[in-house]
């Protein structure tokens, strides 16, 4: 990889130095900010928004004035949701004047993106723009996009991710492979059926070296990989079998620098995998896959087979197969593991485990690599066999950093030990079956101290246990709660116990100094139980509820509005999920006494409230609303329906007091029919 | 080789025995190791760093010595983000100014890229919704522009204060 050091140039004018030398005459000898070379400037820059770049520094002295007027100067744009008056600013201010500087593009909100390319052939102004990132567009747009995108001299990476359906990918796939001097690509397209067939390649290549797509049929992969000839590494998230008739026709392809491939397989067999191994992977160096049901692919030796004659040169292997778990299952699992204990395994280093994994619907199996362990996840369960691959001393996994728990036995035969965990997910049977303190469990298998989030999924009695843990973990800033309402028969003994707690001296000592921003809690339980969190975290920005429960909504509003909860005076957001029909009246109500509210509070805390909305068709106009709705406000409308582009968090600077706001917001309301705003509980604005 | 030391000295004097495994994380040091073919028993002078800075170095490097190195896409395309700094760091980087700024120089004349990442998104945490007057205060940086300069860059940043 190449070094990115920059080097320190002392290149400032005489004059500067002269400047400088007087100010350091009359500080001390410690070094100050300006000491550090222009480069180191840029690296820093690097980490900030052009906004904060001039708005820290445009008026603080010559040196810094001539620097920020630097051509060279690279620019990193990324916007999400900001207000549109915000937005025109910025555009008029930053990206028109300095769009021959800017280097990167990092867009996710669908009207930004059409607002900054229009006209679309604005974009052939980005001369510099070598990062381009765009989220959530519509396939048709991007398309058009394409088309220009090819005269951009320096564009190495591209990442987009379409919302809609695309009908033929074909279209994309051969402007992609246009592109002059692009290096890396991730493309989410999503389509229901297979397009046509991509042509194979003859005259025109890409110097694609990195592709990482979210689906693919099997069948395509010749076509595919003949267009790019350079590509060191492919992920595809999701392999499909083909659905036409299985043709095997060889068509020749040199992949001389695929060395890296992960493939995540649904529904290909192994004999239609195998033959894409030698005909096209024999060269790679890494393979991580992941497979489902097909037990083929936990068949030792066809593995040992096709690795030892078709893959020479692999050094990684990693599997993660899952299946259905059951009686007959399980005793397959130990002589499984057994023919993947072999001396073939071993002396490659490669070892795999099998885990049971139980969930509220399904019990299932996974059998997987263990070294190389490279997997940002592991689940800590029971494992069907204890003696496999044990080793006296803890292996250090670094890969790690979230570690779901599900019981107490797999912490205590656990012999790895995780260095870079920072967040846990603990199940209710870990819980349960633990008497002792968890923290002391834990400090055994990855330190405490660097935890950022925490999730549990448990019932009422974990909370005293949960408060002793939240005590050495002073880093936490995302707390995660699924209180389940099973298996709980002294449900009243342990909500009484809720108010006990919050009298407990470690409850108001950790009230008084935790940092916890982000609170979900799902719960089937009384309102108490929001309450009671709600003062576990006063500095809570971030609330997500799921409306599960009987309780009452306009009780909650109430609650977390009220002027007087000093618990509340951090919230910006406020996300309901599951809201029913019965809900809306309250929440009109709610929306109406907005106004009154702004001037009861000092501040408006709750900006956006998010419905599940129950529809389940593909209501682009509902949800062009929700996106309108968000660009405008500065804030996002977490939306539950499952054709809302994921993604969307919540933002860190709405501006509640902005006019322009409400009344774009209201003249936006009047254009949509009654019927879509009863959908969305927002009628009663009009 | 795993244990095998070094020398290193700093720019007051003072001599270091670091592992060569994690001198190395320098790329500085590894260069000389291997480009430079300097004899391994060879004091190393370091005349831009102190014994004090060199022995924060020390201590980050110990503790990111077995950190798995990004993939080149991911480190190419990644976005930097102020978020980025774990646990550790930051209680690494509860420093005075000087010694931050002190870290970012020897992060940088030792390129070591990790250290360098994150002291620069440290400066940048402290830069990030500033106006131009806090930064001042915060970096006691003196204003030197005449009246004249200052009226007219007012006038070009208007839009900055109209937000």
């Amino acid at each position: 990889m190449e070094q990115i050091k920059r080097k320190r140039q002392n290149d400032f004018t005489d004059n500067n130095k002269k400047k400088k030398l007087i100010f350091n005459s009359h500080r001390d000898s410690f070094t100050h900010l300006e000491d550090l070379s222009n480069e180191l400037f840029y690296e820093i820059f690097d980490y900030l928004d052009i906004n904060d770049i001039y708005e820290a520094f445009s008026k603080v002295n010559t040196r810094f004035e001539n620097l920020l007027h630097d051509p060279t100067l690279p620019i990193r744009i990324s916007l999400s949701f900001i207000s549109k008056s915000k937005f025109e600013r910025y555009n008029t201010n930053i990206i028109i004047p300095f769009q021959y500087r800017i280097t990167l593009l990092h867009l996710s909100n669908p009207l930004i993106i059409e607002r900054l390319f229009s006209p679309i052939s604005i974009l052939l102004k980005f001369i510099r723009l070598e990062n381009l990132h765009l989220r959530n567009i519509e396939s048709k747009y991007f398309e058009e996009l394409l088309i220009h995108l090819i005269s951009l001299p320096f564009l190495y990476s591209l990442i987009v991710s379409c919302t809609d359906n695309v009908q033929n990918n074909n279209i994309f796939y051969h402007q992609i492979f246009r592109l002059p001097v692009l290096k890396y690509c991730k493309l989410s397209l999503t389509r229901n059926s297979q397009s046509n067939s991509l042509s194979m390649a003859t005259t025109e290549f890409s110097p694609i070296e990195y592709f990482i797509i979210n689906q693919l049929y099997i069948d395509e992969l010749y076509a595919f990989l003949s267009y790019i000839p350079q590509i060191r590494r492919l992920s595809i998230q999701n392999l499909y079998k083909s659905p036409k008739k299985i043709i095997r026709e060889f068509y020749p392809i040199v992949l001389n620098h695929l060395r890296h491939v992960s493939l995540n397989i649904i529904d290909v067999n192994f004999d239609e995998f195998q033959f894409t191994i030698k005909n096209l992977f024999n060269q790679i160096e890494i393979l991580y896959i992941s497979t489902k049901n097909d037990r083929a692919y936990i068949d030792t030796n066809r593995w040992q087979e096709l690795i030892l004659f078709h893959l020479p040169n692999l050094r990684i292997f990693d599997i993660q197969h899952k299946y259905s778990f059951n009686k007959t299952n399980h005793l397959r699992c130990d002589d499984l593991s057994d023919k993947f204990n072999s001396l073939f395994w071993l002396e490659r280093k490669w070892f795999f485990e099998h885990h049971i994994y139980h969930s509220q619907n399904d019990d299932h199996v996974i059998f997987l690599s263990t070294n190389p362990y490279r997997r940002k996840q592991q689940i800590l369960c029971e494992e069907t066999n204890e003696n496999i691959n044990r080793n006296d001393e803890k292996s250090h996994i670094h890969s790690v950093n979230h570690l779901l728990i599900q019981t107490k036995k797999a912490v205590i035969n656990c012999q790895n030990y995780f260095p870079n965990v920072t967040e846990i997910t603990l199940f209710h049977n870990f819980i349960h079956e633990s008497k002792n303190s968890l923290s002391n469990q834990f400090k055994k298998i990855f330190p405490l101290k660097q935890l950022t989030k925490l999730v549990i999924h448990s019932n009422l009695s974990c909370f005293s246990k949960m408060i002793e843990l939240l005590r050495y973990i002073p880093y936490i800033h995302t707390l995660n709660i699924e209180l389940l309402s099973f298996d709980d028969p002294q449900r009243s003994y342990h909500l009484t116990n809720s108010y006990v707690l919050q009298q407990n001296e470690t409850f108001r000592l950790f009230s008084k100094t935790n940092n916890i921003q982000n609170l979900t809690i799902i719960s089937s339980y009384e309102m108490e139980l929001v309450q009671f969190f709600v003062n576990l975290c006063p500095r809570l920005k971030h609330l997500t509820i799921n409306r599960f429960g009987w309780w009452r909504l306009g009780q909650l509003l109430q609650f977390l509005l009220s002027k007087t909860n000093k618990n509340t005076r951090h919230l910006v957001s406020l996300c309901i999920e599951g809201v029913s029909d019965n809900d809306i009246d309250v929440i009109r109500n709610f929306i109406e006494a907005q106004k009154d509210l702004k001037q009861r509070r000092n501040s408006c805390v709750i900006h956006t409230i998010v419905f599940l909305m129950g529809n389940t068709s593909d209501d682009s106009r509902l949800r062009k609303f929700m996106i309108d709705i968000a660009a405008i406000t500065g804030e996002v409308f977490r939306c539950m329906d499952p054709f809302t582009p994921l993604h969307q968090e919540f933002g860190d600077n709405p501006d509640f007091s902005d006019d322009e706001f409400v009344d774009y917001f209201q003249e936006r309301l009047r254009e949509l029919s009654a019927q879509l705003l009863q959908n969305v509980g927002l009628y009663t604005q009009q | 080789m795993a244990g095998h030391k070094i020398k290193l000295q700093s720019n007051d004097g003072d001599i270091f025995d670091v592992e060569v495994e994690i001198a190395k994380l320098s790329i500085t040091i590894k260069t000389m190791l291997e480009d430079l073919s300097m004899n391994e028993e060879e004091i190393i002078p370091l005349p831009n760093i102190n014994s004090a800075i060199f022995k924060k170095v020390i201590q980050w490097t110990t503790h990111h010595k077995d950190d798995p190195p990004l993939p080149p896409e991911d480190d190419e395309n990644r976005e930097k983000n102020t978020n980025d700094i774990s646990s550790w760091d930051q209680e690494f980087l509860k420093v005075d100014q000087g010694t931050l700024f002190e870290l970012i120089l020897a992060a940088n004349y030792l390129d070591i890229k990790g250290l360098l990442d994150v002291t620069c998104t440290s400066v940048a945490n402290m830069i990030k919704g500033k106006t131009s007057e806090e930064i001042r205060q915060t970096f006691n940086i003196k204003n030197d522009f005449t009246p004249q300069e200052e009226e007219q860059i007012k006038k070009e940043n208007e839009w900055c204060e109209n937000k």
